[in-house]
């Protein structure tokens, strides 16, 4: 199962670096004499309501969806174990400013903040950029979530029998950190990481209502997965849910690849 | 148990109420007649208020409505309505001729787009009573098509507790749940019969629930559960043509149009080189050139549009420019022109003559896919010519920071919607000191020669009486935006509705409301047992 | 233990008013704030626009709106919306059970199904293949076409809840039960051949407890964000739908009501899970 996981990324690597090969049209050619064309000939998922084609678009957007969701992920990731571990490794005062920064995170509507970064964002940005600007944000506000979950698991570990016989057997606090807590933690960062991936890549798709999602013609898999909705009233439902049937096989494959866990104690 | 059986014979015997179900996009900002100015608050002005005259949204022509008959003079500036006897507001109250006083008075004390178009200068027009169902109401000035403004202004009471609650129309407000739904009545004191005498409206409630969400409306709409859809997106309407054919009814060319604008406002926060480009007629004449704009309202708008040819659309047959016509592709005439002036066509793209980059952005409102999709075609067409646009979308209040307070903007695309059919009513938008004159507003002075020419006709077209004077005047205007084109006209959308076949006697118009202008003669049949075969 | 709870409940409370400042400030912030789309109406003149402007100035200033409007509040008036013209408070009133039924169903769907696929997957390992498919799909697919989906079949809204929260439940309880099951008491008590329901009951699902609080703190405002997106696509009249059309229409009043309500709600949620997780602990550490 993991062979088969790990092929099948490799592929999915190989297929967005080689693109252009795989698939000769442009993802922004508008081919205006067959819009919304089924899949067949010359368009292996047919063509949407611009005469774009789905194959082409699908990479390119798989392209920037898949690099940056994972890097947004782990930033996310990275600001919620510091935050979450600190809090629960020192308690106290620390610990009370980093629940209230959560508990604030979390009940802010963060979408005024998104809006606002539009209106501060010139006006002149490359599609990419843009996108990569809206996944940093995404990054740099979706850490609560999971920093509350890390800091109750530090929590129940610190009180858990493991780490008071070490404590008693005289280890010291960085050993303790290092070789008892962070293992012990492996599972949930890998959870809240393989989760997040596919949150942010679908919360950049709901952000283009705010005017932040990507910016045409540049897909991404967000924007391509919001084609979905026409779904009930379209001819060609294979091109339309290739998109998610490509994320469903990269989160799946992610779940095979990352160990459950390691060196439970 | 007798009694239980009387109760239960009752509840059989009365008759469902008949409510005609319709959808809102959004709350209405109000339920005043003279402060409605957004279509949501039209709408609910338009089915509960009751005017001194009505136009026909079909024949165009005017109608005596409260007032039986009127006469003009003094050149047109004075208007004499005799008032019909014995009408009664909703709530019982006297309809009389202190009303329409009243009324005039609160258009002068009360500031709103509508009550503006009333105004001239600070000038309201003035009524007097005189004679006993007699008004007389005197405009400042001369005002031609005045009668388009008299069939907007909903009569209030000068006497009744419930103030502008008391409704003269066929409905008025029953409920009431803010971001839910409104229920309009009929109103018990409506005073139009129908043919055979009986009382109108025919149906017993109009519900007008609100929600922006076009999709749930149209599949609620195909359960029978909503009865008319008054505007349908091209897209929605391409479906629903092959799932419903029977409902869908295309009332042709609209009034509105789809456009695109440089911002050439001087204290706009941009590169001077970039406000030259915006400045100059020739670069945005080969901007218009290099669009096809056939394919806009092929692809975009899925056929159901034609091209954008200037301010007026073709739907509008009274004051429409026959001899303009729609730009015409022609990439090669235009990089000619833009050569000329001092452009250069790179391997790599556009360039003006300081060496810049021709590059610039396109913001729209975020969510509205036919304006998205215009976005990219665009994009697109101008690739073609070395041109880089960038398609910024941004949320509607975001948008309009913008566009009307920090001019930081290049384009923009939007759609202009509930256009009045006469050029009076975009005065705003076409004199250089109006605030609505989107590309460069509120100018002290014109700052070129053909704007001062367009404020020149503007204000002569609104002193003259003779319709065929008027629209010469405006077929000028026209003809000038065509050429100078600050706003280049991409699309004119058809007029897109949908009416279940439950719905008897509905009116397709092009004019607004485009599905309800005769709400009070609007039947249900087979209510609740039609059912569409699919 | 008292001190504890008392310390938690002010700093509950300080957050509460941090968060509705927050809000206010960034809605006061965010462009367009005191613009009207009348503005961009061809008939309004220079004069009508400067009184529409100039009746928006008392909210300009942020900190002594905010300061009104939390005395006001400490009454219970939680202010008029400006874009509905009715008091916030009986706007909240009338919608809070549509979103209170939802959240609810759709936690209670949620969680039950997540616990119970979890322990299948403990219990039965082969499974992990299948629920890791269909976890990963349902991840993949977004609420917008759940909701669709269900509007098209008349389905409960809910159950497009409990499809939108399930995944993120599912992973984390079964995470935390296969370490439990996989620690060495876990298994040596395995091999002293206790029966698989004490067993799981005692070993995996039991110390899991604090953890399991900590996320459904969580999971009521992860509730609360998937209801404002399916009120607002199913046009369900809650507070979730009006919580978006508050700050989409600029509606500073109303968005500060609802930030603060919606926050008490959550920050309470918390604190009492934090509160229940903290006392398993220590009662357990003191065994």
């Amino acid at each position: 199962m993991k062979r088969l996981a790990a092929g099948l990324l490799i592929a999915l690597a190989l297929a967005m670096v080689a693109g252009q090969f795989l698939v000769p049209a442009r993802y922004d050619q508008q081919f205006r004499e067959s819009t919304d064309a089924l899949p067949g000939g010359d368009h292996p998922l047919g063509t949407d309501e611009l005469g774009r084609d789905r194959a082409a678009r699908l990479l390119a957007g798989a392209r920037v969806s898949l690099l940056l969701a994972p890097a947004a992920s782990v930033l996310a990731i990275a600001l919620a174990a510091m935050l979450g571990l600190s809090a629960g490794w020192f308690g106290g005062w620390w610990d009370r400013v980093v629940t209230t920064l959560i508990d604030l995170m979390i009940s802010v509507p963060i979408f005024l903040v998104l809006i606002t970064a539009r209106a501060v964002l010139p006006l002149n940005v490359s599609p990419i950029s843009s996108v990569m600007i809206t996944f940093l944000l995404l990054g740099l506000l979706g850490w609560a979530g999971s920093a509350r979950v890390i800091r109750g698991a530090c929590q129940t570990h610190l009180n858990s029998d493991y780490i008071l016989r070490a404590l008693a057997s005289g280890s010291s606090r960085t050993r303790i950190l290092l070789v008892h807590l962070l293992p012990n933690l492996w599972p949930v960062l890998r959870t809240q990481f393989i989760l997040a991936v596919p949150g942010f890549i679908l919360d950049e798709a709901n952000l283009s209502l705010l005017g932040l999602g990507v910016a045409e013609p540049l897909p991404s898999l967000g924007s391509l997965l919001k084609e979905l909705t026409h779904l009930p009233s379209s001819a060609n439902w294979v091109g339309l849910a290739a998109p998610a049937l490509l994320l469903a096989i990269t989160v799946g494959a992610f779940e095979f690849l990352l160990p459950p866990k390691e060196g439970a104690s | 148990m007798k009694f239980l059986i009387l109760l239960m014979a009752g509840t059989l015997l009365a008759a469902d109420p008949v409510i005609l179900k319709m959808c809102l996009r959004s709350e209405p900002k109000t339920f005043h007649p003279l402060k409605a100015d957004e279509e949501a608050s039209e709408t609910v002005r338009f089915l509960t208020a009751g005017t001194l005259l009505k136009i026909n949204r079909k024949t165009q022509l005017r109608e005596p409505s409260l007032a039986a008959k009127w006469k003009t003079a003094d050149g047109g500036k004075t208007v004499k309505f005799e008032l019909r006897e014995g009408l009664q507001f909703s709530d019982g109250t006297p309809f009389t001729a202190e009303d329409v006083v009243y009324t005039f008075q609160q258009v002068a004390a009360i500031r709103s787009g509508f009550t503006d178009s009333l105004r001239q200068g600070e000038a309201t027009p003035v009524a007097t009573v005189t004679g006993k169902h007699e008004v007389t109401v005197r405009f400042a000035e001369l005002t031609p098509g005045w009668e388009r403004l008299i069939d907007g202004l909903g009569m209030m009471s000068a006497k009744s507790p419930l103030g502008e609650k008391a409704v003269m129309g066929a409905f008025m407000v029953a409920d009431h749940k803010p971001g839910q739904y409104i229920a309009l009545g009929r109103n018990p004191h409506y005073w139009v019969r129908d043919a055979q005498g009986k009382a109108l409206p025919k149906v017993d409630q109009i519900r007008l629930d609100i929600t922006a969400n076009r999709d749930l409306e149209v599949l609620r709409f195909k359960r029978g559960e909503v009865h008319m859809i008054n505007k349908v997106e091209p897209d929605i309407y391409q479906a629903l043509a092959t799932q419903m054919p029977e409902a869908v009814r295309n009332a042709g060319v609209s009034f509105e149009s789809e456009q695109l604008w440089f911002n050439q406002a001087g204290k706009a926060p941009i590169p001077a080189y970039k406000l030259e480009w915006f400045r100059s007629p020739v670069f945005r004449r080969a901007v218009s050139e290099s669009i096809r704009r056939a394919d806009l309202a092929k692809i975009a708008m899925k056929g159901l549009a034609v091209p954008g040819v200037g301010p007026v659309s073709p739907g509008n047959t009274v004051w429409f420019n026959q001899k303009l016509t729609a730009d015409v592709y022609a990439p090669t005439v235009a990089l000619e022109k833009l050569r000329k002036a001092g452009f250069q066509k790179k391997s790599d793209g556009l360039y003006d003559a300081g060496g810049h980059r021709v590059e610039f952005s396109i913001v729209t409102n975020a969510g509205n896919k036919t304006r998205e999709r215009l976005a990219a075609m665009i994009q697109a067409d101008l690739g073609e010519i070395g041109i880089r646009v960038n398609v910024v979308t941004l949320d509607f209040p975001s948008l309009l920071e913008r566009i009307t307070r920090g001019f930081n903007y290049e384009a923009c695309l939007l759609g202009f919607t509930n256009v009045d059919q006469d050029p009076n009513g975009q005065m705003n938008v076409w004199l250089s000191s109006g605030a609505t004159h989107a590309w460069s507003p509120n100018q002290a002075k014109p700052e070129t020669a053909w704007e001062a020419e367009i404020d020149k006709l503007m204000k002569a077209q609104a002193r003259t009486v003779v319709l065929a004077k008027r629209k010469e005047m405006f077929d000028r205007v026209q003809a000038i935006v065509h050429e100078q084109a600050p706003f280049l006209y991409l699309v004119h959308k058809n007029v897109l509705t949908a009416v279940h076949p439950s719905v008897r006697n509905s009116l397709v118009t092009v004019l607004f409301p485009h599905v309800f202008s005769n709400a009070e003669q609007i039947e249900l049949q087979g209510l609740g047992t039609y059912r569409t075969a699919r | 233990m008292r001190n504890a709870l008392f310390r938690r409940i002010l700093s509950s409370l300080a957050t509460l008013a941090l968060t509705g400042l927050a809000a206010a400030t960034l809605l006061r912030v965010a462009p367009g704030f005191d613009v009207e789309a009348s503005e961009l109406d061809g008939r309004t003149s220079a004069e009508t626009l400067r009184q529409m402007r100039a009746a928006r100035a008392g909210e300009q200033d942020i900190l002594s709106f905010y300061g009104r409007y939390l005395q006001g509040a400490l009454r219970g008036d939680l202010g008029k919306s400006r874009s509905y013209e009715v008091p916030v408070m009986g706007l909240i009133r009338e919608r809070l059970p549509v979103t209170l039924r939802l959240i609810a169903l759709g936690l209670a769907g949620a969680w039950t199904l997540a616990l119970l696929f979890a322990l299948a997957n403990v219990a039965w390992p082969g499974l992990n293949t299948g629920l890791n498919l269909l976890t990963a799909g349902m991840l993949s697919v977004p609420a917008g076409l759940v909701a669709l989906l269900i509007l098209i079949g008349q389905g409960p809204v809910a159950l497009g809840l409990a499809i939108a929260l399930f995944p993120k439940l599912f992973s984390y309880s079964r995470g935390l039960f296969q370490q439990n099951a996989g620690a060495g008491y876990a298994l040596a008590a395995r091999a002293r051949g206790l029966s698989a329901g004490r067993y799981l009951g005692r070993y995996v699902v039991w110390p899991a407890g604090p953890a399991l609080l900590a996320i459904l703190g969580l999971s009521v405002n992860a509730a609360f964000g998937g209801a404002i997106l399916l009120e607002t696509i199913c046009d369900l009249p809650g507070v979730g739908q009006l919580a978006l059309q508050a700050a989409l229409a600029r509606d500073l009043p109303l968005l500060v009501g609802m930030t603060l309500f919606v926050g008490a709600l959550t920050v309470s949620a918390n604190a009492v899970t934090d509160l229940a997780s903290l006392y398993l602990v220590r009662s357990r550490s003191g065994q």
